[in-house]
Order: C-alpha cells, then sequence, then structure tokens
C-alpha cells in the first residue's frame, strides 16, 4: 500500500477539485451555480427595474407587498439562516416594530423619528430575548418555546386594547413620507430602499469575522464551544442585530399599510417569511429577494385567489423545496469570509483585507498541564470513570489505551468540561507556573486557556472554506496571513483551502483538526483516536507533528489503538479498563503484566 | 375551592394534551422527528367527524378512525418520508409547513366554525361533593387517555411491531440491513398515528367542539406537555399534559386567557432549566442500566 507520496495526493485532488468544479445539481440536470446566481440577480434587478418605470399600479402595488417580506427575511436570514437557531417568534419581532412606530405616534404623540429609534429598540430587544432560551433549549424545544412566545405577544396585542387598541389595532397618521395612495411608485421607491439598505448591512455582517462565528455557531455549536466560541453570546448578538434591521423595516411596512393590526404579525407572517426564506436560499441575501417575489409578488399581482388554497400551497411548496433544494434557489458562491472588500463581486475585489489583529499565544494564562484527582462519572448504573487519577505536564505525551468502553473517550470529555464530574477534582497547570483547579470549568472556558480537542470522527463546519474553519479559534485570536498560509502549506491542505469542508474526505479533515489546532497555539491537546483512518503517509506526517507540539512545550494526551504510534510518540501511557487505571508507565514494560496483555492484547496493532 | 373546581375543568383540556402528546411521542420514538403535524391531524379528524350527522356515534368513531389510517399515510407520503437523514433543521420545518398546510385545508373544509360531533353519551354531570362537579365528557377523555396509553403501551413495548418500529427509529440502516422493511414499517407507523389521531380527534369533538383555529394551540399545549414530561417515558406526555391544561385553567379562571398562555410558558421555560430531560425519568436509560 506504499504509494509515491507526491503524486497520490496530487491525483486524488485533481479528482476533488474536479468534482468541486462542476455544479451542484439542480433537480437532476447540472447548471452551473454561479451562472444560476447571475441569472437570479438579474431578474431581481429587472423585474423591480421594471415596476419603477413602468406605469402600472397593480404591478407596482405586488413588489412594494414583496418588498418588505424580504427585507425582513433578510435580517431574519442572520437568525434563522446564519446562525441556525430555530427562533419562530420572529413573525412577533416584527408586530413590536410595527406597534412601537404606531404606538409613539398616537400615544406619545412623537415623530416618525422617535417611532422608528422605539421600533429598532424594542425588536431588537425582542430578538435577543427570545433567543435566551437557546442557551438551554435547543432544536425543536427552542422551535416551540418561541412558538409559544410568539402567540403570548398576539394574545397580549388583543387582551390590552388600551395600549394597543385591540383587534382594530392602531391607525398610522404621520409618516416619514405623506405620498397619495395611488402614487405606488414612490411607494415602491422607498420599500426598495429599505430592502437595500437592510441587504448591505446584512452583507457587510456576514462578510467578515461576525460571518465566520454565526456558521460556526450554526453549523457545529458544540465545536464551536470547545474551540472558546462563546456560542450563546453569539447567537443573541446576532438576533438583536437582526431584531434591529427588523424593527426598521417593520416601522417602514406599517407606514405603508397605515394600521397595525393584531392578524398581521400572526403565524401566517412567520410562515410566509419562512416561504420567502426556503425558496430563496436562507444564507444569503439576493436568495429572499428572489423567493418574495415568487410568493409574494405572483399571487398579490394575479390576486383574488382563496387565501386558505395558498395556504395549502405554500405550506407544500416549502416541504418541496426542502426536499428537492434544500439550499434554496440562490447559493452563495462558497468563499473565504474575510470582510467586506474581499467579498465584493469579480473586479471590483480588492483581496484580502489587510491584517489588523494580534496573535495572543503566549498568553501566561494558557494551561500547559493538567492533574487529575479520583475522577468518578457515571451514567445511570454504568461506571465510566471510576476513581482516574493521573498527571500530565508540558513537553509531555501521555497515551491513553485500553479496548472499547473502557472510558477513554469519557475521561477525554470530562478534561474538556463537556460532561461534569460526579467526583474528583481536575488542577490544571499555568503557563506561568501557578496552579488553577476550577469548581466547574466549561468547555468554552477550557478552550480560551488553550484546551485543544480532536474528535474520534473530525468535526468541521460545513458552512465555511477550509481557510475559514482554520480561523475560528479561541478567544479571538488572529493568525497572521503568512501564518496561515504555513500552516496550510504544512497541512498540505493548499488544493482545498478555498472550498467547502463539507465533501472533504476523512483524512483531509482529520488535518484540519490538527492545523486549527496547531493555529490555535492549543497548549494542552486532547486526540480522541486522531490516527483511525489516515493513510501511511498521513500517519508519518502527523508523528512528526506530535514530536514537534512536545518539543514546542505542549502537553499531548493521545487515545489510541495503534500501539505501534503509542510506542512512536508517547513518553508515558496509561492503560485503562473499565473505568480503572490498570497501570501507567512504559507500554512495553505494562504489557509484561499478564492481567494488562490479557485486556489490551500482545500484539503491535 | 374554585382552584380544585378549575383543575378538574383543566383534565379536559388536558387530556387532549396528553393523547396528542402521545401521539406526538409515538411518531418521535418511530421516526426520530418532532412531528408538528400532529395538532393538525388531530384537529382535522374531529372536524371530519363533526360532518358526519345522522350516523350513530359509534359508527363515527370507528369511521373516523378508519378515514385517518389513509390520511396518516398521505401526510407522512407528502412530507416526513423525504426526511430520512435530513437535519433536525429540515424535520422542524417541514412539520411545521405541513401543520400549516393541513391548517389551511381544515378552514377551506369547514371554515373556522366551532363544531361538534355526536356524542356517545349524552352530557350529565356528577356531584363529587357540595362544590365540585365533573362531567362524563371530561370522564370520556381522560378514559380516552387510558385507552391511548394502554394502546402505545401495548404495541410500542410489548409486539414485535414495537420492537420493529424502536429498530427502525433507533438506526434505519441497521434496521434495513438485518432485513426490516424500514418503508413498510414507517408507514404503518403513520397509519396507526392517523388512526389514534382522528380517534382523538373525534373524542375531543364530542366534548368540547374543534375548530381550526385551535391547531397551534392545541399542539403548543401537547409539544408542552411532551417536553414537560419528557419523551423517554410513555407516562411522560400524559402527565406533562395534565399539568399544562390544568395550569391553563386554574389560571384562565382566576385572571385571563392571555395569562394562562405566560403562565404555561414560563412553566415549560423554567422547568426546562431545571431539569432538561423532563420531570418524569426516562425509561429506557433506566432499563439499560
Amino acid at each position: 500500500m506504499k504509494a509515491p507520496a507526491g503524486s497520490a495526493t496530487a491525483a486524488a485532488a485533481r479528482r476533488l477539485l474536479l468534482l468541486h468544479s462542476t455544479a451542484r445539481p439542480i433537480g437532476r440536470r447540472t447548471f452551473p451555480q454561479d451562472r444560476w446566481n447571475w441569472l437570479v440577480r438579474a431578474a431581481v434587478v429587472i423585474v423591480f427595474g421594471w415596476g419603477l418605470l413602468s406605469p402600472s399600479y397593480g404591478l407596482q402595488g405586488a413588489l412594494v407587498t414583496a418588498a418588505y417580506p424580504a427585507a425582513v427575511a433578510i435580517a431574519y436570514s442572520l437568525v434563522l439562516g446564519y446562525a441556525s437557531v430555530f427562533d419562530f417568534a420572529w413573525n412577533a419581532v416584527v408586530g413590536i416594530g410595527a406597534y412601537a412606530f404606531a404606538f409613539a405616534e398616537q400615544h406619545l404623540s412623537a415623530g416618525p423619528l422617535v417611532g422608528t429609534v422605539l421600533a429598532v429598540v424594542l425588536a431588537s430587544m425582542l430578538g435577543a430575548v427570545t433567543t435566551l432560551p437557546s442557551a438551554w433549549l435547543s432544536g425543536f424545544q427552542l422551535a416551540l418555546v418561541t412558538i409559544a412566545a410568539a402567540t403570548v405577544f398576539g394574545a397580549a396585542l388583543v387582551s390590552f386594547p388600551s395600549v394597543s387598541g385591540g383587534s382594530s389595532g392602531l391607525p398610522v397618521l404621520r409618516s416619514w413620507f405623506n405620498f397619495s395612495p395611488l402614487d405606488t411608485r414612490a411607494q415602491l421607491g422607498v420599500a426598495i430602499g429599505v430592502v437595500v439598505v437592510t441587504g448591505l448591512a446584512v452583507w457587510a455582517t456576514t462578510a467578515g469575522r461576525t460571518g465566520r462565528l454565526l456558521i460556526a455557531a450554526g453549523d457545529d455549536e458544540f465545536l464551536a464551544r470547545s474551540l472558546g466560541v462563546r456560542t450563546t453570546r453569539v447567537r443573541v448578538l446576532a438576533a438583536m442585530w437582526a431584531g434591529a434591521l427588523t424593527g426598521l423595516v417593520a416601522s417602514f411596512s406599517v407606514q405603508q399599510a397605515q394600521v397595525a393590526l393584531p392578524d398581521s404579525y400572526g403565524l401566517p407572517l412567520l410562515i410566509q417569511v419562512f416561504l420567502v426564506l426556503v425558496v430563496g436560499g436562507r444564507r444569503s441575501v439576493w436568495g429572499p429577494v428572489a423567493g418574495s417575489l415568487i410568493v409574494v409578488a405572483i399571487p398579490a399581482y394575479i390576486g383574488g385567489i382563496n387565501g386558505n388554497v395558498l395556504t395549502i400551497v405554500f405550506g407544500l411548496l416549502v416541504v418541496f423545496t426542502v426536499v428537492v433544494r434544500p439550499a434554496g434557489l440562490y447559493q452563495d458562491r462558497m468563499r473565504d469570509r474575510d470582510g467586506v472588500l474581499g467579498a465584493l463581486p469579480g473586479p471590483l475585489r480588492m483581496g484580502r483585507t489587510r491584517f489588523r489583529g494580534t496573535s495572543k499565544t503566549s498568553d501566561l494564562r494558557l494551561f500547559t498541564g493538567v492533574e487529575a484527582i479520583g475522577l468518578v462519572k457515571s451514567f445511570g448504573a454504568v461506571r465510566a470513570l471510576d476513581h482516574v487519577s493521573f498527571k500530565v505536564g508540558p513537553h509531555e505525551v501521555l497515551g491513553i489505551v485500553g479496548p472499547n468502553g473502557s472510558g477513554k473517550t469519557t475521561l477525554l470529555n470530562c478534561l474538556n468540561g463537556i460532561w461534569r464530574l460526579d467526583e474528583g477534582s481536575l488542577s490544571w497547570r499555568c503557563r506561568d507556573g501557578s496552579k488553577t483547579a476550577p469548581r466547574a470549568a466549561g468547555t468554552i472556558a477550557l478552550g480560551r486557556h488553550g484546551v485543544g480537542r480532536s474528535f474520534q470522527t473530525p468535526r468541521v463546519f460545513g458552512g465555511l472554506t477550509l481557510r475559514d474553519n482554520l480561523e475560528v479559534l479561541p478567544g479571538g485570536i488572529r493568525v497572521p496571513p503568512a501564518r496561515m498560509d504555513a500552516a496550510v502549506a504544512d497541512w498540505e491542505l493548499g488544493p482545498w483551502a478555498s472550498q467547502s469542508v463539507e465533501f472533504l474526505p476523512h483524512g483531509i479533515r482529520r488535518a484540519v483538526e490538527f492545523a486549527r489546532l496547531d493555529l490555535a497555539g492549543a497548549s494542552v491537546l486532547l486526540l480522541d483516536e486522531p490516527a483511525a483512518g489516515l493513510s501511511d503517509e498521513e500517519l508519518a506526517r502527523f508523528v512528526l507533528a506530535v514530536r514537534r507540539w512536545r518539543d514546542e512545550g505542549r502537553c499531548v494526551v493521545l487515545v489510541e489503538h495503534n500501539h505501534e504510534l503509542i510506542n512512536a510518540v508517547c513518553d508515558r501511557t496509561m492503560v485503562l479498563a473499565a473505568g480503572k487505571v490498570l497501570g501507567v508507565g512504559d507500554l512495553e514494560e505494562l504489557r509484561r503484566d499478564e492481567h494488562i496483555r490479557e485486556i489490551i492484547g500482545d500484539r503491535l496493532d | 375551592m374554585i382552584y380544585l373546581q378549575s383543575a378538574v375543568n383543566g383534565l379536559g383540556i388536558g387530556s387532549l394534551y396528553a393523547l396528542v402528546g402521545l401521539a406526538a411521542m409515538f411518531v418521535l420514538r418511530v421516526t426520530g422527528i418532532v412531528n408538528f403535524a400532529v395538532g393538525a391531524i388531530v384537529v382535522l379528524g374531529g372536524l371530519f367527524s363533526s360532518s358526519l350527522a345522522g350516523i350513530p356515534p359509534v359508527a363515527v368513531l370507528v369511521l373516523t378512525a378508519l378515514v385517518g389510517v389513509p390520511v396518516g399515510v398521505a401526510v407522512h407520503f407528502m412530507s416526513t418520508r423525504w426526511l430520512r437523514g435530513r437535519s433536525q433543521f429540515a424535520g422542524v420545518l417541514v412539520t411545521v409547513a405541513m401543520a400549516s398546510a393541513l391548517q389551511g385545508l381544515a378552514y377551506l373544509l369547514y371554515s373556522s366554525d366551532l363544531r361538534y360531533a355526536p356524542r356517545i353519551f349524552a352530557p350529565r354531570s356528577f356531584q363529587l361533593s357540595s362544590s365540585l362537579t365533573v362531567d362524563n365528557g371530561t370522564l370520556l377523555l381522560v378514559a380516552a387517555v387510558v385507552v391511548g396509553y394502554l394502546a402505545c403501551w401495548l404495541v410500542l413495548d410489548h409486539t414485535t411491531l414495537g420492537s420493529a418500529l424502536r429498530a427502525v427509529s433507533d438506526d434505519p440502516v441497521a434496521a434495513r440491513l438485518v432485513g426490516l422493511r424500514v418503508r413498510r414499517i414507517e408507514i404503518t407507523a403513520y397509519a396507526v398515528l392517523g388512526a389514534l389521531a382522528f380517534f382523538v380527534g373525534n373524542v375531543y369533538a364530542q366534548v368540547d367542539g374543534v375548530t381550526a383555529d385551535n391547531v397551534f394551540p392545541t399542539l403548543v399545549g401537547a409539544l408542552f406537555g411532551l417536553i414537560l414530561g419528557g419523551s423517554g417515558n410513555l407516562l411522560g406526555p400524559l402527565i406533562g399534559g395534565f399539568l399544562i391544561g390544568m395550569a391553563q385553567s386554574v389560571t384562565n379562571a382566576r385572571l385571563s386567557d392571555f395569562w394562562g398562555t405566560v403562565v404555561d410558558l414560563l412553566l415549560v421555560v423554567v422547568v426546562l432549566a431545571a431539569v432538561p430531560g423532563g420531570i418524569v425519568a426516562d425509561r429506557r436509560q433506566r432499563s439499560v442500566a
């Protein structure tokens, strides 16, 4: 199985490049995504341009009706699309913005400026509040709780008529603009302006570091946390910003509607925005606009369609789109998220933004070793760890061997702050020589103190390019481009650097994990069966890397079945069986003990 | 005393939540998907049975349950069938959209009027004590909960179909490799779900009447019950559903409908922060230990 190193990887790279340069399938046929995107963009511009120029009230009215849901969907895409938070109370966020504007005029007799500011502030707050439960709820639970929260909002609108005007709503009389109802062209102009402002804001937000963090938290929260990303904070801030934009949009849409009615902000609005996002594409700006043209403007232009029939058709359309084209009509080209300048289209692109950060790898608070005393962890009646004690420090590689189910991964998860210990304590040694024993250090905090992790199955952020995957690092560490390029070259990741990692083979994903630990400057590395499934060359490169890490003063904990690898890199080896430590020392010496040999076998494989 | 009476009244709506939650847990166990369309299927069943005037009530009950079978299968073919191997995101989105489509269908066919199905028992009240009464409608609902629970217990835990269903939910690929017809089993599960949901819809339409407006409130109440009680134990959705229903009923009686929704929401958010897995112990984990 020895192949000449260079040619094998190069051939694999070519095969993969070929695979990725061809288009993603649309239905059964294939059509290049880039060309398709240009088509969508052109269609959007032409339709809205034609709407502005044409004298048709009907068309202009339909486009105005479509523009506001599009703008809401663009803002909401930060939450539901980028950060993948199931905040299903967004109809209430729109509603509170609209009501705030009307309220300011009716009850505070304030002008439109105060109304808009109030709308932005309140919608932003509601966005944050409804996202907050994502700290302890996820998936369908969060969806359910937020749907219920939106129901509470709807019930409040009807229950407190002195504030909200009850079921007859709050009228809006004074606006930013005073168009005659027949001046649909001017109304369309304002609506397009709102869409453009929202679109630019979201585009600028997602073009750089923020977009990277959002996608990281959205794609694999667990991995993001182990990299020290404060995912809850990221989500809540994203929802605040999206809520502020939504409030702005709502303050304009309510001026268009001239009245804030409770029924306008119920579940149908949420389903409409879903539809716009799902049909258009949930991680893009152009997508929702195109989606809104199809699902809002067309029925509005035709007119006279039974609302219930539309609801049925729209519901089935969501199902159909999710099944056939999960990414939606418009899918942004995968690109490095390195800032607004780099995200500009073709001829305007200025290259990667300049590096302004500092890399903080010499932080004295980094952990460089750990002492575990009497760790106990049970799952039900299964005692996965039974008074495990050991010590490992800088310049050291500790191997952990043991049969499947002996508690190796549980041990790593406890060290990583994923499981809470039942008994025992962990005392971390800092770079400056001091010791600290936090009572319950979470995964995020450990990540920020230099505890890095690689997983049994490599984990990556599917929605980011390979290079961006490497730039999601603890504590806002920013890596100078030169160092990044060096790491990419070291791990032979060059051919894939600007592509999605989603479809990369196992060995490459593993290399991404290692490169990430390298760049993060992780000082305690917890590696869970890193060698499984690696080719001989990949394995050789890994052995060199572990030796280099040790020489750099890092501390490596290596869980592995491959005894040859353990012998090659480990200073000491710990044998675990049924959650107990059977022995620590040189693997070959340990193997002389008959009991241990019985458990871990005596062959080198 | 008024609290006690409200709590007893809450048994009715609590039973509905318990039953819908049970149906939701049934599909959750089998397909691994929380199906938001369950509430809509129940309401559709109730509306359908209310349109069968002039037929003996027991025949309506049987007929409704039978019609539920193709409806359940149709829902599966139009939505969940496509979800295998997809993300949770797709699951939530597709079933919420399906719920909305079914609600649209309900409005289209039956408008938003409150409709009743023919009653098997004529309404009657029983005096429990000087100030406490319970009507036989509530008792019928509670009886339906017992029947539903026993049916689920029997099917899921004590038949070969039940073990097949659990195998499919745990690992569809492995189930297929050992020779289970995964597709057929999933279709069977949805057929059972349809029958169960239409049965529940009929009973509820007999007692309190149903309207298409009920789709999402029913669903939210039932799923609240499910996550409050926990989905690891058949008793979870029952206890959770009754708790939610009674809390709602007591608050509604003392304050207003608005505060009922607030109390339910707070109950769930707070309880889940304290006990993430729900208040009823997960029986499956214990049996592993």
